[in-house]
């Protein structure tokens, strides 16, 4: 296998071109390969032997909860952690035992992480100013970035006096500074107050299709992922339980525990009857499922807000009662306690629903129907 | 302001007063007196004339700048020592640290005197130094009472001072921002110095004055394991105080060693203050 040699690295990094439109015609291109990539500390494995392929150009988001080894990905890709086994392949060539400071890759760490006595032009220039690039360059590209983040006429400052969505962009310009193939951001909207995440979300997005760079960014937050990624990837427990658009992870959950992860409210165990098109639950009854599949043991989701209360003709319907309702805003959810321990979480919009008590039906078209495996 | 806050602000305004402004003021008092043959051997008068010649006596100048000299080769050789061993001790793991601090600060569990006694054992013509070298082979050399015993009496004892300081700043040193240098492309060598270093220069600079302020005026250690031309500025107070019995001269030097103590740290604080303002700018 071909060793990356600091020269390469170095030569890689002083072409600066744009790349975004060489990026569309490519769009499909693998710029990332993860074979069984396996990272321990200790006794703990964070990564099993995992598998992940990243398109050139796209936004990759990674989901997990914590523990699921989202945070452990990018600080292998970026050199922080050095992987047990596996390979981590950019452009063809594996770099995964390559120290940080030569690796083509950058990131945006949760913190920012800025140097505190560095201004922030000096923090910008970090990277080209390490990667060997001359000054007059520097300074043109430190410009450059910072018109990019909107930050004309901060340069001179220091991190801490900016805000924290400031620094957040200062931490992003930094990390785009020496035009990496792959930029890794490691929760950066986390520190962002609620407001000013969505907008920050959005003008993320922009700039990646913008510049057209490869972004993996890490998450916890499953609406920040549906709404930034071309793809997410859902962890668990050191491995991608599933990777896809945005719109099949939310459809088409993998499995139970992407389900869970995707928000799905109701998850009843039960049997697929032979024929497949039926699945028995205990303490509610057959449930007529849209899409055939294997009979036996299985899971059944149905996403809260798709169920209705009251009888629809061509639903499955259920009676219970309904135990109680929390508001949350624009919508309410109620619990229904369908027979035994077995509930139903149900959402509507809160405008113009009903105050609902006692003994109810609750309806869900069989097109709502989730099965995974037991 | 309540009764607990003005009694805790009394207690320390008089203990300064009490302890520090007093005994300043009649050092003073005794630099402007006249030498006299009584007890206490001088006679009160407003005379300059010590400080003119504390100043400009080729002995106390010499023996001035001799201070300065040792003072800051001692320093120098403290940080150049002590850096190393306190940025160990930050990177070392969670349960190294309290260990290695302790091992740092155990010779104080011992007297300042003992030890530099104890070194004295060590650094004798048939010390323990000499007995090792002869026993390798090699010819034994003189130690004690030379300016080698003395600036290692002076870097043992006073290298603590440095290396807690500017282990308690590198300790705090955020492990993200070495991560993120090195994630921009700088080498484990450009790392520490384009941020690990000047993120610790107030440490550096505390240690650098807890080092050269006692150094300047230290009397037991040159008058212990330094040599006869080791006349440093504590010694030669010591011999105006006690031997010529010259009162007035020996608080006028104290007094000239207390400007050039607070000349010093001044200088360093405005030079660090320079050093931040001025930081390094995109190049």
């Amino acid at each position: 296998m071909e060793k990356p040699g600091n020269d390469g690295w170095r030569i890689a990094h002083r072409s600066f071109q744009p790349v975004g439109i060489a990026c569309k015609r490519r769009q499909l291109n693998e710029i990332l390969r993860i074979v069984g990539l396996t990272v321990r500390y200790g006794t703990v494995t964070t990564l099993d032997r995992l598998e992940l392929s990243v398109r050139r150009g796209e936004l990759f988001v990674l989901l997990g909860g914590s523990g699921s080894g989202k945070t452990t990905l990018p600080r292998a890709i970026g050199g922080f952690v050095t992987p047990a086994e596996g390979s981590i392949t950019l452009d063809g060539v594996d770099f995964s035992r390559v120290p940080p400071h030569r690796r083509p890759v950058n990131t945006v760490f949760q913190s920012g992480a800025l140097f505190p006595h560095l201004s922030v032009a000096a923090n910008i220039g970090f990277g080209p100013r390490q990667r060997g690039m001359a000054r007059a360059a520097v300074a043109a590209r430190v410009a450059e970035l910072l018109a990019l983040a909107r930050l004309e006429g901060y340069g001179a400052r220091r991190p801490h006096e900016l805000s924290g969505g400031q620094q957040q962009r200062v931490a992003l310009a930094r990390g785009l500074a020496a035009e990496p193939s792959l930029l890794l951001l490691d929760e950066p909207l986390s520190a962002l107050d609620r407001g000013l995440r969505a907008e920050t979300a959005a003008e993320l997005v922009r700039l990646q299709k913008r510049l057209g760079t490869t972004f993996i960014q890490v998450t916890h937050d499953q609406q920040e992922a549906l709404t930034m990624a071309d793809r997410i990837g859902v962890m668990q427990a050191g491995r991608m339980a599933q990777v896809g658009t945005p719109r099949e992870v939310f459809e088409l959950p993998a499995s139970r525990f992407v389900a869970e992860f995707m928000g799905v409210g109701n998850l009843w165990d039960g049997t697929v009857l032979a024929g497949g098109l039926t699945m028995a639950v205990p303490s509610i009854g057959v449930i007529r499922l849209a899409a055939s599949a294997p009979p036996g043991p299985a899971v059944l989701g149905v996403r809260a807000e798709r169920i209705r209360i009251g009888a629809i003709p061509e639903a499955n319907q259920i009676t219970g009662v309904l135990e109680r309702t929390v508001y949350a805003g624009e919508t309410v959810t109620h619990s229904v306690r369908l027979g035994g321990a077995t509930m139903a979480q149900v959402t509507e919009p809160a405008h113009g629903a009903a105050s609902r008590e006692g003994a109810v039906t609750v309806s869900f078209p069989p097109s709502a129907c989730m099965v995974f495996p037991a | 302001m309540s009764f607990a806050r003005v009694l805790s602000l009394a207690l320390s305004w008089a203990w300064l007063l009490l302890f520090s402004m007093l005994p300043l003021g009649i050092i003073l008092v005794i630099a402007l007196a006249r030498p006299a043959d009584t007890v206490p051997p001088f006679g009160f008068a407003v005379d300059p004339g010590n400080f003119a010649i504390a100043a400009s006596d080729e002995l106390y100048r010499s023996a001035f700048w001799l201070s300065l000299r040792t003072a800051s080769v001692s320093t120098v050789m403290c940080l150049l020592i002590g850096y190393p061993m306190a940025l160990a001790v930050a990177r070392a793991g969670e349960r190294w640290r309290g260990p290695l601090l302790l091992a740092l600060m155990l010779p104080f569990w011992t007297g300042f005197l003992m030890r530099i006694n104890a070194w004295i054992g060590m650094l004798r013509d048939d010390g323990w130094i000499n007995a090792a070298l002869t026993f390798l082979g090699f010819a034994p050399v003189r130690l004690l009472y030379t300016d080698t015993a003395l600036y290692i009496g002076m870097v043992y004892t006073y290298l603590p001072f440095m290396v807690l300081p500017v282990y308690a700043r590198l300790a705090k040193l955020d492990a993200t921002l070495l991560e993120a240098a090195a994630d921009l492309g700088a080498s484990p060598f450009r790392a520490f110095s384009r941020v690990t270093l000047p993120l610790s220069l107030p440490g550096i600079a505390a240690g650098v004055a807890l080092v050269f302020i006692p150094c300047v005026g230290e009397y037991v250690i040159p008058e212990l394991l330094g040599g006869p031309g080791a006349q440093l500025i504590g010694r030669v107070m010591w011999e105006e105080f006690f031997e010529n019995r010259d009162w007035p001269m020996a608080s006028s030097l104290a007094w000239l060693l207390l400007m050039v103590l607070v000349v010093v740290p001044v200088c360093v604080r405005a030079a660090v203050r320079v050093g931040r303002g001025t930081g390094p700018r995109p190049r």
